[in-house]
């Protein structure tokens, strides 16, 4: 049974009455019933409507609509409005499971006069009722009102004196400005009611600040445009178990500081699974000349950050921007047979096998081929070149032995980037390259089978989103020494 | 498989209103309430009394059953959370839930009775649709429903949920 008196009413009344009515009315419904149409509304404003429609499909239609509760920038107003429905129904504060929270640090007016737990609620944020509180720490206070919450989306947005809120113009770490000094330590910040039993948090700032790390129930952190790790002083470790951090392509060189800073905060995540890094190009560096804004050492270096991770990652995947191939110069990547656990890698050919690696020089190189986890699963392969037919010969022919897990190999051809499909399929058929009979199955369904290695939820924004090219949608199916081939 | 010169197994459903009506067993069995029914009785050929569903909704729950027959059987783990969000309706069930209200709301309310889940499923996402984009008023019209808030109640109502409005 849920918390809310309307809504177990509906529920009980519809279990008494099924057998003995007759029901041709929406609203005789069973109440269960009812949920489930109100679930397929994904639109807010529909359940908003469906609330004032009558008392009892507004039960409904607010157990529905208070699962996910999404305050926009453009109307801090309505943060206020919230406090004071959770006041007067304080059932629905523990419907909502999810929050996104994008708001605007501006000063906003709020009169909780008749809303004595409210206020309460406010002086304990050490806020002074009657005077002007800013946007955040009213979503600080409502973050404190939501025991249930499991999913948290927030991006402080910085108010600019003229023109419109832009979407780079945010805070460089929302703690601080969501609740008062005293609360952002690890401990303190657990005793939030909305935070105890946080598990997944999406947030966009350029510092990942660690108390959002020690939440004593996270498990996912995806973080967007983080050029800072805040290093802790205290030998606390986080439990999370999933990490995604998307960077600005700018930052993401051992000149700024930002990737030194990364292997000691990687440290701090014994029992992580998952970690994908997702590097950014945002527009204001669109103009500068691509070797000044990173070089290609960064990336094969990058595994190297990751050692701290080795005992206990399953999932890695590693995204740089679209432009990637352009860069020359970069060695193959070291030290991944140190990572025991590792089932699927999802990786750019040039930064597994190196720029270097053609199809002239391939059979000079392939003595150099690095050594994959011994326990991987899958490997997803992106922007690939021709010369990878070489790779795929040497290692799933040669060295299939080695990886007795291994049941999938995908490449994934983007537009624009690395060779086009046509190329590399033809460079798959083509006789001299490989040495071994190839059996074949054209296939236009996506493998649904297939346990793709980056899903945490989606991106936080469009942004975000936009990091990641999205692979032609053909599939080409091929066997190798046993173990399937995708091109897709 | 090799082919059987055997009739498939039919099964025989008494409704409400006492009609009999036979029906493959792979078919009805597309309700799980039937199913655990010939399973935990064993099928004697005895027929099977579906109280709360009268002959006209059972033809057409069974005509549905019958399109769906070899469906692959839902998977348990979606939960409510997990399930996506999407009143995309196959072209044969939209227009097999092109019917009047009355047999929309028995078509449901047997789906439910008769545990099965897809048709469940279609029927609220049919019901959904004629939801979506309507005004509370329109909401009211189309379902012939009666507004029970006073004007006081029906504006806390609108300050509650002022934060979800964006229209």
């Amino acid at each position: 049974m849920s918390t809310d008196p309307d809504l177990d009413n509906i529920l009980m009344d519809s279990h008494a009455n099924r057998s003995s009515i007759r029901s041709r009315n929406l609203q005789q419904l069973p109440g269960e019933t009812l949920l489930s149409i109100a679930s397929q509304l994904d639109d807010r404003n529909d359940l908003a409507s469906l609330a004032k429609v009558s008392k009892k499909l507004c039960a409904i239609a607010q157990d529905e609509l208070y699962k996910l509760v999404y305050l926009s920038e453009d109307k801090p107003d309505t943060i206020c409005g919230l406090l004071k429905t959770l006041e007067k129904k304080p059932e629905l504060a523990e419907k909502v499971s999810h929050l996104i929270a994008y708001p605007l640090d501006c000063l906003v007016s709020c009169d909780f006069t008749g809303c004595p737990r409210t206020a309460i609620l406010v002086q304990r944020h050490g806020l002074t009722l009657g005077e002007q509180i800013r946007a955040p720490r009213l979503v600080g206070c409502l973050l404190d009102l939501l025991p249930k919450l499991k999913i948290l989306r927030i991006l402080v947005f910085t108010k600019k004196k003229e023109g419109n809120v832009r979407f780079e113009d945010y805070v460089d770490d929302a703690l601080p400005c969501l609740f008062r000094p005293e609360f952002l330590t690890s401990n303190n910040l657990a005793s939030i009611k909305g935070l105890a039993a946080l598990q997944e948090l999406y947030v966009q700032s350029g510092t990942l600040n660690w108390s959002w790390c020690t939440l004593p129930q996270i498990k996912s952190i995806t973080v967007g445009l983080c050029i800072n790790f805040d290093i802790p002083a205290t030998d606390l470790m986080s439990n999370a178990t999933s990490l995604d951090i998307t960077m600005e392509s700018c930052y993401f060189n051992h000149e700024h500081g930002c990737l030194d800073n990364l292997e000691p905060f990687l440290c701090r995540f014994p029992m992580l699974e998952q970690f994908i890094i997702r590097v950014h190009h945002s527009e204001h560096d669109r103009f500068e000349p691509l070797e000044d804004i990173f070089s290609g050492d960064d990336w094969t270096s990058v595994i190297t950050l990751l050692a701290p991770l080795a005992p206990s990652l399953q999932n890695l995947a590693l995204f740089p921007k679209q432009s990637f191939d352009d860069l020359g110069g970069l060695f193959p990547i070291r030290g991944l047979s140190d990572f025991h656990k590792l089932k699927s890698l999802s990786i750019p050919m040039d930064v597994l096998l190196g720029s270097d690696f053609s199809t002239q020089n391939a059979l000079d190189t392939a003595g150099h081929i690095q050594p994959l986890p011994p326990h991987l699963h899958g490997i997803w392969i992106q922007t690939p070149k021709t010369s990878i037919v070489v790779w795929l010969e040497h290692v799933l022919e040669m060295q299939a032995a080695r990886y007795p897990e291994l049941r999938i190999v995908e490449l994934l051809c983007y537009e624009n980037v690395g060779a086009d499909y046509e190329t590399i399929e033809e460079a798959l058929y083509k006789p001299s390259e490989l040495s071994t009979e190839i059996s074949t199955e054209l296939s236009t369904e996506t493998p649904t089978e297939i346990p793709v290695p980056v899903s945490v939820g989606e991106p936080s924004t469009e942004t975000l989103s936009n990091t990641t090219p999205h692979p032609t949608s053909i599939f080409r199916r091929l066997q190798l020494a046993g173990i399937e081939v995708l091109l897709a | 498989m090799a082919a059987t010169a055997s009739e498939p197994k039919k099964v025989t459903l008494t409704t409400s209103d006492n009609a009999d009506i036979s029906v493959e067993r792979e078919v009805a069995e597309r309700s799980i309430l039937i199913k655990n029914l010939l399973e935990d009785i064993g099928d004697n050929g005895d027929a099977i009394p579906i109280p709360n569903v009268n002959e006209a909704v059972m033809k057409k729950v069974l005509e549905w059953c019958e399109q769906h027959r070899k469906d692959p059987p839902a998977s348990q783990d979606d939960d409510a959370d997990s399930r996506k969000k999407s009143t995309d309706i196959d072209e044969w069930d939209q227009k097999f839930m092109q019917v009047d209200q009355e047999m929309l709301f028995e078509i449901i309310l047997a789906a439910n009775y008769l545990d099965i889940k897809a048709l469940l499923d279609v029927g609220c996402k049919t019901v959904a649709n004629m939801i979506k984009g309507k005004s509370p008023d329109e909401i009211r019209k189309t379902f012939n429903i009666q507004n029970d808030f006073t004007p006081e109640e029906e504006d806390q109502i609108r300050r509650e949920n002022e934060w979800a409005e964006d229209r």
